[in-house]
């Protein structure tokens, strides 16, 4: 939803120009979601920092274990993955795999359960808390999809 | 406190600030869809009724999810691999007071309160939303672009509360009951605006409403300083449901909550100044 | 052994062979959806699988002479349940308890209707035998 603005100098009373014509508010776009939780930077809480922090390493390091261990060795042998009914991933998707693996390790979000390849050149990142499901789907056709599922139900599914 | 905002008759106003109501529904990619098929779309409209056409940029995709452990998710919103060559096409009638808003994964209605003419009311936008999502479908089935499925409902009401109607100074700003105040520190600091939104969730996770005060002042020559608040409810379908009617379920759970939220969010006087009715829709 | 003209009854077991190279299956993780998930060529007219009726596990694991293989068990009656369509295809003459879930195939593998029916299969898995290994030629 987008409600056109232009934004105008800070400090004025001016009002986002509202191009009242195209009326579909993008007030929520960007909201924190409802319930995520996250200490605030410089935690007082010095024994939650320490978990964090220790958390946070975990993470970075099965992200790490997947970059190097896993994708990387199937680049250099994508063949181990070959079978009937299985076409391996190419090293452009890969590629492409490492490289978001690098950026959700980047941000600090935590590594997957599971990497594995699709019977279609694909590749595949899962983690599940639960019930709860989320993929990063590396089609062969070079499209990149986040599915969120609940249970078998999938709820949410948006291109990257 | 009410247990469904759709039990018992809805508020109603005489003259209610709403200047623009959006009605939507966002649904899986068809993946035969193009934008050429934007054009063919709006070629199936009466082009009497529907003669002006303007591109615009997609809409992200938006989803309301209670799953709090999705901890990719938020991340995952803001990764752009892809240059999306999608396109949204706005179509508008020629009374410039309703619009569809059609790309792949969402389709929209407009009533457009700018154009002139009092408020509608919300079962006649929601006949002309039906309307064109009807003609929707059948385009879709007859180009076989793919199996239509929703994911999401939505609904806004745009409100313009101009200074000078149910407020003068920012003091006046208690009409909106959620609103705490712009506070002045006499001597040191003197409140001088706020823009900020609420964000509650409908029971039973059918859904969220979303509240966005802005203040400031118009750009025409006027230069009217005002309120915008924008009421935007937005929800998952049932499950399993995908049909048409869960989507007019939807909107409509969405339409109540938005119009008892505004309800109960407002002053008395300040409903007294809108004209306030008990009353159905 | 059964005819393999009969058609698949709720009280059959059906195989899934699932290639042990791929990570689909483990021990610790159990299996994946994408042991169910359709070739893009090669399941046209869905998903094979086989019928415990016509090979034993064993047979049904067989693949790649050098692979090994998981297999996944699964109860046709479940199947049903779920409103999956389990279809019996014979290949004649050499494997007769071929069979299909046609509702998973080539075109649709990419629809959310198929990845649900994935997650509903792995929901389904009665247990996964293995790994068997193809003996080399």
């Amino acid at each position: 939803m987008a409600v056109t603005k232009e934004k105008r100098a800070i400090g004025s009373e001016e009002l986002q120009d509202v191009v009242f014509t195209r009326v579909n508010t993008e007030a929520s776009v960007l909201r924190e979601e409802g319930g995520a939780s996250q200490d605030p930077p410089g935690c007082a809480d010095e024994a939650t920092g320490i978990r964090e922090t220790e958390r946070a390493s975990a993470w970075r390091e099965a992200w790490e274990e997947v970059i190097d261990h896993m994708l990387i060795a199937w680049g250099c042998d994508p063949e181990q993955l070959e079978d009937e009914g299985i076409d391996p991933p190419t090293r452009k998707t890969i590629l492409r795999a490492i490289r978001l693996a690098q950026a959700f390790r980047d941000e600090g979000r935590p590594a997957p359960d599971s990497v594995v390849p699709d019977p279609n050149k694909g590749i595949v990142f899962e983690r599940r808390d639960g019930d709860v499901s989320e993929v990063l789907y590396l089609w062969e056709d070079g499209t990149t999809e986040y599915q969120l599922f609940l249970g078998t139900r999938l709820v949410e599914r948006r291109t990257l | 406190m009410r247990s469904d905002p759709q039990e018992g008759p809805l508020p109603d106003y005489t003259n209610p600030p709403v200047v623009e109501v959006i009605l939507g529904i966002q649904f899986d990619r068809l993946p035969g869809f193009q934008n050429a098929h934007l054009g063919a779309f709006w070629k199936t409209l009466d082009a009497t009724e529907w003669p002006t056409v303007s591109d615009a940029p997609p809409l992200e995709p938006q989803f309301e999810n209670f799953a709090e452990s999705a901890s990719w998710a938020k991340f995952a919103m803001h990764v752009k691999l892809t240059q999306d060559p999608s396109s949204r096409l706005q179509i508008k009638n020629k009374a410039g007071n309703r619009m569809i808003q059609a790309q792949n994964s969402r389709l929209l209605f407009n009533w457009l309160g700018q154009a002139g003419g009092p408020y509608p009311r919300y079962r006649n936008v929601r006949e002309g939303f039906v309307e064109i999502l009807e003609t929707f479908l059948a385009f879709v089935g007859r180009e076989k672009l793919g199996e239509f499925r929703p994911n999401q409902w939505e609904v806004s009401y745009l409100n313009h509360i101009p200074r000078g109607t149910v407020w003068n100074t920012r003091s006046d700003w208690g009409f909106f009951r959620p609103f705490g105040g712009v506070p002045t520190i006499e001597g040191l600091l003197q409140g001088e605006s706020f823009n900020g939104e609420w964000h509650f969730v409908i029971p039973d996770q059918r859904g969220r409403l979303h509240v966005a005060w802005q203040h400031g002042r118009r750009s025409d020559p006027k230069k009217q300083e005002m309120i915008v608040l924008t009421l935007t409810a937005r929800g998952p379908l049932e499950q399993n449901k995908k049909d048409v009617s869960a989507v007019l379920a939807g909107l409509d759970l969405g339409h109540a909550t938005i119009v008892h939220a505004f309800q109960t969010f407002m002053a008395d006087e300040a409903r007294q100044y809108w004209r306030s009715k008990d009353g159905s829709d | 052994m059964g005819d393999e003209s009969e058609p698949i009854t709720d009280d059959e077991w059906l195989y899934r062979r699932v290639p042990a190279s791929t990570g689909w299956y483990s021990h610790e993780t159990g299996l994946k959806p994408e042991a169910f998930a359709p070739h893009k060529t090669e399941d046209a007219t869905g998903l094979s699988i086989s019928r415990a009726k016509f090979k034993t596990i064993a047979e049904a694991a067989k693949g790649r002479p050098g692979k090994s293989y998981y297999v996944a068990i699964l109860s046709a009656g479940d199947l049903q349940k779920q409103g999956i369509v389990v279809a019996s295809r014979p290949l004649l003459p050499n494997d007769p308890g071929h069979a299909e879930l046609p509702d998973l195939n080539s075109s649709n593998r990419k629809t959310a209707e198929t990845l649900e029916r994935q997650r509903i299969l792995v929901s389904l898995c009665l247990r996964v035998e293995g790994p068997f290994a193809t003996a080399e030629e």
